[in-house]
């Protein structure tokens, strides 16, 4: 039995054994807010990969609301622009919506990329997944009662709904129904 | 009905006390076990940091379910994410006056053991 083992065959085995340590999770969406622009990845414009955006303000009168992009002081080093959103007081009336509208260039692009129906398979349903996002406010207390939601999505009678949302004062909730 | 919510709360004593013009990165995760029990995660940074997802340094907190996703089989769709959502939205009940920043909004199909520094190169 010869015990002997190349030192690349070696290496390649190890290099094997290691690859799902080092797995990466794999990003399906990525907005940078460089600017209002509905393409992707455009130097102005509001998605850099995996789908689209546009500015989202049904009615700005109403909201109260004004949606902007602006590079000036700069989240952090490097980032360039940013979605600034400028609350101007109460609303003159409800549910107008001011922020953007992300439109995903396919499921796998979305939030729904985290769900498997495995209910047949495993006995029950498969949710994996993450998100990130850089923030900063002028208030010394921007999550109210109800005044922020940063994502609130809705798969109806036959699916999830989850929600990133302050519900109180200093309160932040992450929410599946 | 509520599945499974993890965040922070007066009664709980993890209120989110932040500074104003000040950046943090917000990130939250789902996992799910084998046995089909739901982890979620909050995390909360001081500035342009990376978030480790396995610490607890950045963690505001965690819970995980009691009971597994959809044993019943009654459910069919995810989030319907799919036809576009909404992102950084104020129902501005409030006459105070502010501003919001939000950049670098990044999407994963699966838990990253690190949550990096943006800008990020590449896709």
């Amino acid at each position: 039995m010869n015990l002997f083992v190349a030192p690349h065959r070696l290496l390649a085995v190890s290099l094997i054994a290691l690859a799902p340590l080092c797995a990466k999770a794999e990003l399906v969406f990525r907005a940078d807010f460089s600017g209002p622009g509905s393409g992707t990845g455009g130097p102005s414009d509001i998605v850099a990969y995996g789908g689209t955006g546009r500015v989202l303000n049904a009615n700005p009168a109403q909201s109260n609301v004004e949606v902007a992009f602006s590079s000036a002081n700069p989240l952090a080093a490097g980032t360039g622009g940013y979605l600034q959103l400028t609350d101007k007081g109460q609303r003159t009336n409800a549910n107008r919506p001011a922020g953007v509208l992300f439109i995903p260039a396919s499921d796998a692009n979305s939030f729904d990329a985290w769900y498997a129906d495995t209910s047949a398979t495993l006995g029950h349903d498969t949710l994996n997944g993450a998100f990130d996002f850089l923030f900063r406010t002028s208030s010394h207390e921007p999550l109210g009662q109800s005044t922020l939601r940063f994502f609130d999505i809705n798969g109806g009678d036959s699916g999830y709904r989850l929600a990133l949302a302050s519900t109180s004062v200093n309160n932040l909730q992450f929410t599946l129904h | 009905m509520t599945f499974l919510n993890v965040g922070t709360s007066s009664s709980a004593g993890n209120s989110v006390n932040l500074v104003p013009n000040t950046t943090y990165r917000i990130a939250g995760t789902i996992s799910t076990a084998h046995t089909g029990l739901v982890t979620m995660k909050l995390f909360l940074a001081k500035g342009n940091v990376p978030i480790d997802t396995n610490s607890s340094t950045h963690l505001l907190a965690t819970r995980t379910s009691a009971t597994a996703l959809d044993r019943g089989n009654k459910l069919s769709d995810g989030f319907g994410s799919y036809a576009g959502y909404q992102f950084g939205i104020i129902d501005n009940l409030d006459p105070d006056t502010k501003t919001l920043d939000l950049d670098s909004f990044r999407l994963y199909k699966a838990v990253p053991a690190a949550f990096s520094i943006t800008p990020e190169r590449g896709r």
